[in-house]
């Protein structure tokens, strides 16, 4: 007992209720309702009176009928107190908003926000801005404000800014290093950081209402507050540098891990090739699994082992160089025209694939694109010295693909207009059912198209002629060029896969049609969505550190080697290297290769250590989810990215 | 009405013994979950039987509390051997059922255990033990409590 009584005298130093913990109402702070001194609210009182012994917690004698001592307050005291809690109450608030006073004179650099001028009157709308080919590139944008207030003019006419937030603050910077002194419809647009306000509300200490009010509600960081003084002064400018700065660095620093002794441009190659052998691996198991939701065939197939998976693999296989009867791993429906072969990197082999197929079709357009590709592809090339000065959009391309590792936000994940590209699923069936049972053990060597696949040059056409829930197509209807470039392309392409198919359907008896491929992947698109995004493999980067072999044509290739294997045989040298920087460029995996001259096939595995699924990994094929793709598939992004950089660059150019 | 001013009461117990723990009394941070249930960790007094023993408290609160007195049980593998102290981890107390009192606290709950602990002479079960525990209800508080003695 002396314990409990040692707690209350603890806990009743505060004016709350004991009991209920409720502070004590003005009527309850003269009220003891025992006489031992114990005060509890009248609340509790009536409660243990009524409902409960009815005896004082404290001293457990029970409560006599009229509290032991109530002194009810005098008015004057009562008014006393009440003036005093106001008093309290306007001091409290008065502090708080002198302390906020001088917030109102401060503008804060938004670190996500980027503030354009410049933008011609065709820009100026949110849906075009936030679009793929704009500001939608660099990032995930949450806010587009337009100001069409033409004070920033200047000399150039009448223009608008726009205030682009992103969801992150290396997106914005991405975006205003490319965007900042681009030349657009006749104006220079400007890019910089953006800077906002504190809201009204919040200086007077008042809630806001505004949904969605883009001012600040909450302090900002000192560093990236600026007075009107200090802005003009250019402060602001000095922060946004060293912000830009410390992203490049950064991005810097995660290009060098990768190697130092390999140049870029084997960078990129590199990583595209570690992705090949993830391919092969993550397709086995999207094939199963992708089957085993779309068609009937495909699920009962995946219902087998995976034994006889390769059964029903090879058989095709057979079946396919029997038909072919001259260069199995050689892509079937391949068709264009060979490259001059010597002079030109295998990076820029399938641009010119694609204009020169495609070329009859549409002249004037495809004339345009094959001028942007080629001098795309001639960035890119150069790209190794990483120094060139092409337009800001360049610069940022090229920064991203060189840097293996860089911080940016992977296109394909944070931006949703990426759909399209992702959304062929053409490609992958396609892949599944003819090309993989060829290649058990090889290298996947696929046809230009996989590298137009994988770059989005024939992707995003495939796939708006023939999807319905595309919405570029729509898109790029209010786009006042005088003619959509997409359906230019579209049209041109679509030709020339009707022209491929047609070809590979006399080649292969298998061959779907794209109708079919079409739904049968349709509803595997989840599935599939990864291992397609790798599926889509370059070849054309597959093969660059070959890129003096010629490039095989289906017409041309006669004998059943492969191509691969035939520049394995004839490089071993260059195999090596190329191996020793695959391997320098994953240092934390293990990567093994054998190489089987008798059978003319490269077998690669890439393993990581301590991996469960190591041992299953070639005979499981759900398994292959694991690991040892996900493993490539940064290096691998980075150079989609890269290349996705530069099928959309054209865009902004026109 | 109630429920709040339960969950208030709770959380200002849970406050007070965070901000200043009385010597010996430790409460379990991760045992706090939403329902209205803790554990506290109980250190056995220096000098005692118990000395630097640890068991295990586990306090169950109900809608009534605090007007009523929460569940108090010894969980855990370590249960006390103490004549008050069922094997179960039933705690025979007085404040615990009959004698609570709203101005009781988990922390008074803890101290009186403690003290419980520390008076105790012979470590040794309740002379009924082998028979309550077959027959008890889970919750202790159902059960009608024969007070062995009033000095332990």
């Amino acid at each position: 007992m002396p314990i409990q009584i040692q707690e209350i005298n603890n806990s009743e130093e505060i004016s709350d209720c004991p009991l209920c913990m409720e502070p004590l109402e003005v009527d309850d702070i003269n009220f003891f309702p025992c006489v031992c001194g114990y005060q509890i609210c009248r609340f509790c009182w009536h409660r243990i009176r009524t409902d409960e012994n009815g005896l004082c917690p404290a001293c457990r004698t029970s409560y006599p009928e009229d509290p032991a001592e109530f002194k009810p307050l005098t008015g004057s005291d009562l008014q006393k107190i009440r003036h005093e809690k106001r008093q309290k109450e306007v001091q409290r608030r008065q502090k708080l908003t002198d302390g906020r006073r001088h917030l109102a004179n401060m503008r804060v650099l938004q670190k996500n926000l980027v503030f354009v001028i410049g933008l011609s009157q065709r820009l100026s709308d949110q849906e075009i801005l936030k679009r793929q080919e704009y500001f939608g590139k660099y990032g995930k944008i949450v806010k587009v404000v337009i100001n069409n207030n033409t004070a920033y003019a200047g000399t150039q006419g009448p223009s608008s800014s726009a205030y682009v937030t992103y969801s992150k603050m290396e997106e914005a910077l991405r975006a205003i290093q490319s965007v900042n002194n681009v030349y657009i419809d006749g104006r220079t647009l400007k890019a910089s950081l953006g800077t906002t306000k504190y809201c009204s509300t919040y200086l007077k200490n008042q809630q806001c209402h505004k949904t969605d009010c883009m001012y600040l509600h909450e302090l900002a960081e000192d560093d990236a507050s600026f007075t009107k003084e200090d802005m003009q002064a250019g402060k602001h400018q000095d922060f946004e540098q060293r912000l830009i700065h410390q992203l490049l660095q950064k991005d810097e620093d995660a290009g060098n891990l990768g190697s130092e002794s390999i140049s870029d441009l084997d960078r990129i190659t590199l990583s595209s090739e570690s992705i090949v052998t993830s391919t092969r691996q993550r397709r086995h198991s999207g094939s199963s699994s992708g089957s085993h939701q779309s068609s009937k065939k495909g699920g009962t197939e995946s219902s087998q082992s995976s034994s006889s998976l390769e059964d029903s693999r090879s058989m095709i296989h057979k079946n396919d160089l029997k038909k072919l009867n001259s260069s199995p791993p050689l892509p079937l429906p391949h068709t264009q025209q060979s490259i001059p072969p010597t002079t030109i990197p295998s990076l820029q082999e399938p641009p010119n694939h694609i204009e020169d197929s495609t070329y009859n079709n549409e002249q004037s357009n495809e004339k345009f694109q094959k001028d942007f590709i080629s001098l795309a592809t001639e960035k890119l090339k150069l790209s190794g010295n990483g120094v060139q000065q092409y337009s800001p959009f360049q610069r940022f391309h090229q920064n991203n693909g060189i840097t293996p590792n860089s911080n940016i936000s992977d296109p394909f994940h944070s931006l949703p207009t990426h759909q399209p590209f992702l959304h062929n699923t053409t490609d992958t069936t396609w892949l599944s059912s003819v090309q993989q049972p060829q290649l058990q053990d090889t290298i996947p060597i696929k046809s230009s198209n996989d590298w137009e696949a994988a770059f989005g040059f024939r992707n995003i056409p495939v796939m708006t002629s023939q999807t319905p829930q595309s919405t570029k197509q729509e898109e790029s209807g209010d786009d006042d060029l005088g003619f959509d470039p997409w359906l230019e392309c579209n049209k041109g392409l679509a030709d020339l896969i009707a022209k491929e198919s047609a070809t590979s359907k006399s080649m292969v008896g298998t061959w779907p049609t794209n109708n079919q491929i079409q739904n049968a992947s349709q509803t595997s698109y989840f599935a599939h969505k990864t291992d397609r995004l790798i599926n889509n493999n370059p070849f054309g980067l597959k093969s660059n550190p070959y890129s003096n072999h010629e490039f095989p044509t289906y017409n041309n290739s006669s004998n059943s080697q492969s191509y691969l294997d035939r520049n394995l045989s004839s490089s071993p040298r260059k195999l090596t290297e190329w191996q020793s920087g695959l391997r320098a460029l994953l240092p934390t995996v293990n990567i093994n290769f054998a190489m089987d001259n008798a059978t003319s096939t490269v077998h690669q595995t890439i393993r990581q250590p301590h991996t469960q699924t190591q041992a299953t990994m070639s005979s499981q094929p759900s398994m292959m989810s694991s690991q040892p793709s996900m493993m490539s598939s940064q290096s691998f992004n980075d150079v989609i990215t890269t290349v996705y950089d530069v099928t959309t660059f054209y865009d902004v150019k026109w | 009405m109630s429920a709040h001013f339960v969950q208030k009461r709770i959380q200002k117990e849970i406050l007070t013994m965070r901000k200043s723990p009385p010597p010996g009394i430790r409460l379990c941070e991760d045992s706090l979950r939403s329902a209205p249930e803790f554990m506290v960790e109980l250190t056995g007094a220096t000098g005692t039987l118990y000395s630097e023993q640890i068991f295990k408290l586990l306090f169950k609160f109900g809608e009534r509390y605090p007007f009523e007195s929460p569940q108090v049980t010894f969980v855990g593998n370590c249960i006390p051997v103490h004549p008050h102290v069922y094997s179960n981890g039933h705690i025979c107390l007085s404040i615990l059922t009959e004698d609570w009192s709203p101005a009781l606290s988990t922390e008074a709950v803890c101290l009186s255990v403690i003290s419980m602990l520390s008076s105790c002479t012979e470590k040794k079960l309740p002379p009924d033990n082998a028979f309550y525990i077959r027959t008890c209800s889970k919750n202790p508080k159902d059960t009608k409590w024969w007070f062995h003695d009033d000095q332990v």
